[in-house]
């Protein structure tokens, strides 16, 4: 009886196997809004991730806070220098905005700087396991997210949203090697595709491909987004320059970036939600 | 024909529900190197190691799924890779003395390893993954490896105690 059970159990597995590989199949090729499974799930246990996420988020802040004691106060040195010198900067700089706005108003300069709407989302939880870096954010088609608006923090790009469920979305977050952005050099002007990657200990960055060999760029610099693509509005700040590769053949340079956002300390972020038309959407034969 | 005591049929998945907004949420705080664990894997082979196959198969593919709502992109990598670790297990574990301290944390390292192989091939196979498989060896799988059966040493004894109490079912559902 026991024999037969387990031919019985094996022929499930592999049935279930193929059913399963078929899905991966088609999901992997489009996927849009979560399945009815992923949805219902999600709508169940995003409410109760979002309270255990904030209290690991309170925890770790508390010990990292501990931990900190002793370098907060040379940051709190180092703060306040800056600050002296932003201030001053903020000077110049009024000075040079109202110029600006009065140059402009000779010209009559059209303004090209879109203004952007962000609505604000919780991060409830993040991807299971070691694969992917992927999040949850506690807000879906209910409040008028869409698949591809791009979330970013006060700091920078975070992201982009690829699946959407009723009050919850999958965000796909930039250090995810699947996550390709058009990015741009802000100093230099130079135009290259941003990749996620995974340093071989486990840090969160970013790669800079297809820049040109001629390129400038220096260590330190500022990376953004370029706006080339449709999906990205142009100069949400990425990063900084850590690292510059050349390739063997002198081509191209690869840039390593450290992105500006602590992907390990995520708790708000907001989603941009009309920077994209519904003509942008590409063509993905549904 | 003793009635089936459905408390003990439903207990695993709902204890299985909170051990994957557990590990969504407050495992995201513990990693290690850039690797966290996975307590979801470890109690599935948990489970199969102490109930035997088909409940363990089921454990696997119910996992699986729970895991794979969370799995960005694709649906069904997480599902097949757990289903055919638990079942794996399962057959294995009729052939083991289960007393030994070590057993549990073994069997988490090889399964943790074969489940994340099985992973990292159908990534390979669906083009999601570029990634070197040295490296991936060396910087995802064999930590996570490490740090599950750690965790399965420190929290056998718990699942089996509770095993006994509120999931083994003395009517046999199978």
């Amino acid at each position: 009886m026991r024999r037969i059970l387990q031919n019985k159990l094996l022929t499930i597995v592999i049935v279930l196997s193929i059913v399963f590989f078929v899905f991966i199949g088609f999901t992997a090729s489009k996927t849009d809004r979560v399945n009815v499974f992923e949805g219902v799930v999600g709508n169940v246990l995003t409410p109760v991730q979002k309270y255990l996420y904030m209290g690991g988020q309170r925890v770790g802040n508390f010990f990292g806070f501990i931990g900190d004691i002793s370098t907060i106060k040379n940051e709190n040195e180092e703060l306040k220098k800056k600050n002296s010198e932003l201030e001053q900067k903020l000077i110049d700089y009024d000075q040079v905005v109202s110029q600006n706005d009065r140059l402009k108003s000779m010209l009559d300069f059209k303004d090209s700087n879109k203004v952007y709407d962000y609505y604000g989302a919780n991060i409830v939880g993040k991807g299971s396991d070691n694969w992917n870096d992927t999040f949850i954010i506690d807000k879906g088609s209910n409040h008028g997210i869409k698949k591809y608006y791009p979330v970013v923090n006060s700091n920078g790009l975070i992201g982009q949203v690829v699946e959407v469920g009723p009050n919850w979305s999958k965000v796909l977050s930039m250090v995810d090697e699947r996550s390709w952005v058009s990015g741009e050099v802000s100093r230099t002007r130079d135009q290259g595709m941003i990749q996620g990657y995974s340093g071989s200990s486990g840090e969160r960055k970013c790669k800079m491909l297809y820049l040109p060999a001629d390129s400038k760029v220096e260590k330190g610099d500022i990376v953004a987004t370029s706006g080339i693509s449709k999906f990205f509005p142009k100069g949400v700040k990425v990063g900084v320059v850590e690292d510059i590769e050349s390739d063997n053949g002198d081509f191209t340079k690869t840039l390593i970036i450290k992105p500006e956002v602590d992907f390990n300390k995520l708790e708000e972020v907001f989603v941009i939600t009309n920077s994209m038309k519904d003509t942008d959407y590409p063509d993905e034969g549904n | 024909m003793r009635g089936i005591n459905v408390k003990k049929i439903v207990f695993p998945f709902i204890f299985l529900l909170f051990l994957v907004s557990i590990q969504n949420s407050l495992f995201e705080f513990v990693r290690i190197f850039g690797v966290k664990p996975d307590i979801v894997l470890t109690f599935i082979i948990c489970y199969t190691l102490i109930n035997g196959n088909p409940r363990g198969t089921v454990m696997g593919i119910a996992g699986g799924m729970l895991k794979d709502v969370f799995f960005g992109g694709v649906f069904g990598l997480n599902s097949i890779a757990c289903m055919i670790c638990a079942y794996l297990i399962g057959i294995v574990e009729e052939k083991v003395y289960k007393d030994n301290i070590f057993i549990p944390s073994i069997f988490t390292f090889l399964g943790t390893i074969l489940k994340e192989l099985i992973v990292f091939a159908l990534l390979f196979v669906t083009r999601l993954n570029h990634e070197n498989f040295i490296e991936s060896l060396t910087s995802v799988i064999l930590p996570e490896a490490i740090y599950n059966a750690v965790l399965a040493a420190i929290l056998f004894k718990f699942f089996s105690r509770l095993n006994e109490k509120y999931f083994s079912d003395p009517a046999k559902m199978f």
